[in-house]
């Protein structure tokens, strides 16, 4: 089945999985004028949950998760951002954090079509800061306004202020595989 | 920097076509490699990504080669038809024509080795290397129906072009978030 392309360019093409895939080794096709490529295998599981944390949010050697206030404000050291502005969290504020890979909603939305309506994650949700879980989370679904884009609203729990506190999720009970950190004040 | 590839033509036998307008075709395009004539009987230009195929029709004494711009495969000879494997690379172009690595390759023959008419082309089909999730996401080499990912490799495309709000009449495009530059 066909995947939504976002950019195309000689070496990398960025698109969006479709629903329906089924999980396991899959084939994948990439087809042009000039021919169809040779079947690449890739594994397809049902949730491959991942938040976003580009490269220019590496600061040294942490990693900051994009999390930002309800102004577009990120969470992180000030100044630690080039070409955004960035303060630490308070206990209490509201941050809002990014993904994908986080699985069904309900109700159901289609990839590859603008997300219309709040919606909620289908499978259980969890945020922890420096191990400690974020008791509100105000909401967890899909971006209205986008596609395949996931978006947590998350009040920050009482934990000590540092600069880089651990952050940690869990999807239906499993662990992210990133390692990554806010800037939390107090 | 240069990206190497690789093909295979089959060289076979065809019948003899219009060897002359063909050099002038390609002449154009390289004006550094000659024609010579005599050997070279047949063209089949390649279109749609396959590979392409001519006959040499070469003696027991002749051989033939496979050349982008000025560089050429190992000499490959009789008996036909054999399959001659093509090393290319994205060469910077000077004093020959500009080539273009994701298009097409070049192939020519001649005899003795050293004069060469450019014979054919060889589309460039696209090549995966690899495919992950978004790289801004965790770059995971697994993926899951409805999530963003990156698929690497060469040729994956002719040019480069990324969708907005003006495909779709001005609405919104489905997109991903970016980041700040």
């Amino acid at each position: 089945m066909p995947a939504y392309v976002d950019s195309i360019s000689p070496l990398q093409v960025n698109a969006l999985v479709p629903s329906g895939v089924s999980t396991g080794p899959q084939p994948l096709i990439v087809s042009t004028a000039a021919g169809a490529s040779a079947l690449f295998t890739v594994t397809v599981n049902a949730t491959e949950p991942g938040l976003l944390a580009p490269g220019n949010f590496k600061i040294g050697e942490t990693q900051y998760v994009v999390a930002q206030f309800p102004d577009g404000t990120y969470v992180a050291p000030p100044g630690a951002i080039s070409g955004g502005t960035s303060n630490v969290a308070q206990p209490g504020d509201t941050i809002v954090i990014y993904g994908i890979g986080f699985g069904s909603v309900n109700p159901s939305m289609p990839p590859g079509q603008l997300v219309s309506q709040p919606n909620t994650l289908a499978l259980p949700f969890t945020i922890s800061f420096g191990g400690v879980a974020a008791t509100s989370i105000a909401y967890d679904g899909l971006a209205p306004g986008y596609t395949g884009l996931y978006q947590f609203d998350v009040v920050v729990p009482l934990v000590p202020a540092g600069n880089a506190v651990p952050l940690t999720f869990t999807l239906n009970g499993t662990g992210g595989a990133q390692t990554l950190a806010p800037a939390i004040g107090n | 920097m240069a990206t190497v590839s690789s093909a295979v033509i089959q060289l076979r036998s065809f019948p003899k076509t219009d060897r002359d307008s063909v050099h002038r075709k390609y002449s154009r395009l390289d004006p550094g490699i000659p024609g010579r004539l005599s050997r070279q009987r047949q063209r089949r230009s390649v279109a749609g990504g396959h590979a392409g195929a001519f006959s040499p029709n070469i003696a027991g004494t002749s051989s033939v080669q496979a050349c982008v711009q000025t560089v050429c495969s190992s000499t490959a000879g009789p008996p036909s038809p054999f399959s001659l494997t093509v090393q290319f690379s994205e060469a910077p172009s000077s004093g020959g024509f500009s080539f273009d690595y994701t298009d097409i390759a070049f192939f020519g023959a001649g005899s003795p080795v050293g004069s060469y008419i450019l014979f054919g082309q060889l589309a460039q089909g696209p090549q995966i290397s690899g495919v992950v999730s978004a790289s801004a996401f965790g770059e995971f080499s697994a993926i899951s129906p409805g999530s963003w990912i990156e698929i690497y490799g060469t040729n994956l495309a002719v040019g480069t072009r990324t969708w907005g709000s003006s495909d779709f009449n001005g609405v919104t495009r489905p997109s991903r978030w970016a980041a700040p530059a």
